[in-house]
């Protein structure tokens, strides 16, 4: 028998795997007894859908008040790329 | 020279900076979560991206191109980091599973968030909050395969490949991540 520990942990594998047909069988067993394991299998996988949604909408950007580059990071990064342009400028492109 | 004259319009690098600056940034944060690590991985994709113009074959899909490399980039920074923590560190003071489980392996409380039905909470703002919050509070090694699983989707095989780990260890690491960010929206997610 397995304790609601183990239980969770292979709740959470089964969301990255197929399990075996012993561990699916007692996963099975075990949330069709307790409610609190059930629930939890159910919170991950909407936690996973959850997260699938929010990759696409940070692919869209489409992030409600997202975080912008820092002045200072803005800067540093015009200087990395000026001074990279610069560079092969003088030593001819190396392509 | 200036910059018009050198660079061909199509990969004016510092055009790129000012349009596509901020998007590649709010992505890496998502994936590295902090400003540091961020905006270094966005400046490499940028000189990498100008080592490798002639690459770019100018058809459109300019943030796509930029968006790839910047993917490449934040793979390579957390394969670097996944090596660099020991994995001791990992071990005993991240795992949050002796804080939810008793010594017997029950839950020392009901650990469920939602109800039982569908509720609206993907529709509300303040939960994408919440959740983009509880996801910074997750300890390193595990957000970061967090990260790869579910925002990039990458499958366990891949995530093996790629960072260099066994699978057995990946899917501890994912399974107190998840566990960790269950816990935190039960604390702070009020349906």
């Amino acid at each position: 028998m397995f304790n609601c520990r183990q239980i969770a942990e292979m709740a959470s594998r089964s969301l990255d795997e197929k399990l075996s047909l012993w561990q699916r069988f007692n996963l099975i067993m075990h949330v069709l007894m307790c409610k609190l394991c059930r629930g939890f299998l159910r919170d991950i996988r909407r936690i996973q859908q959850a997260c699938q949604q929010l990759a696409k909408r940070i692919n869209e950007d489409d992030c409600s008040p997202g975080s912008e580059l820092s002045q200072e990071g803005r800067e540093r990064i015009r200087t990395a790329v000026r001074d990279y342009t610069r560079k092969n400028d003088a030593g001819g492109r190396e392509e | 020279m200036n910059q018009a004259q050198e660079s061909s319009p199509k990969t004016d690098p510092l055009r790129w900076v000012d349009e596509y600056g901020d998007f590649l940034f709010r992505y890496a944060k998502s994936r590295l979560r902090e400003d540091q690590a961020a905006e270094d991985a966005v400046q490499d994709t940028f000189v990498a991206a100008l080592k490798h113009a002639d690459q770019y074959s100018g058809a459109g899909a300019e943030k796509a191109w930029l968006l790839g490399i910047l993917k490449r980039k934040i793979i390579d920074l957390v394969r670097k980091r996944q090596r660099s923590v020991t994995s001791e560190h990992d071990d005993n003071s991240t795992d949050i599973s002796g804080q939810l489980f008793d010594r017997r392996g029950h839950w020392r409380s009901d650990p469920r968030i939602f109800g039982p039905t569908p509720d609206s909470a993907l529709e509300q703002a303040e939960f994408w909050e919440i959740l983009k919050s509880c996801m910074q509070g997750i300890p390193q090694r595990q957000a970061d395969v967090f990260a790869l699983r579910e925002l990039d989707g990458l499958n366990t095989q891949e995530i093996c490949q790629e960072l260099q780990v066994s699978p057995s260890n990946l899917w501890v690491l994912l399974s107190r991540a998840r566990m960790r960010l269950s816990n935190c929206l039960k604390l702070r997610w009020q349906p």
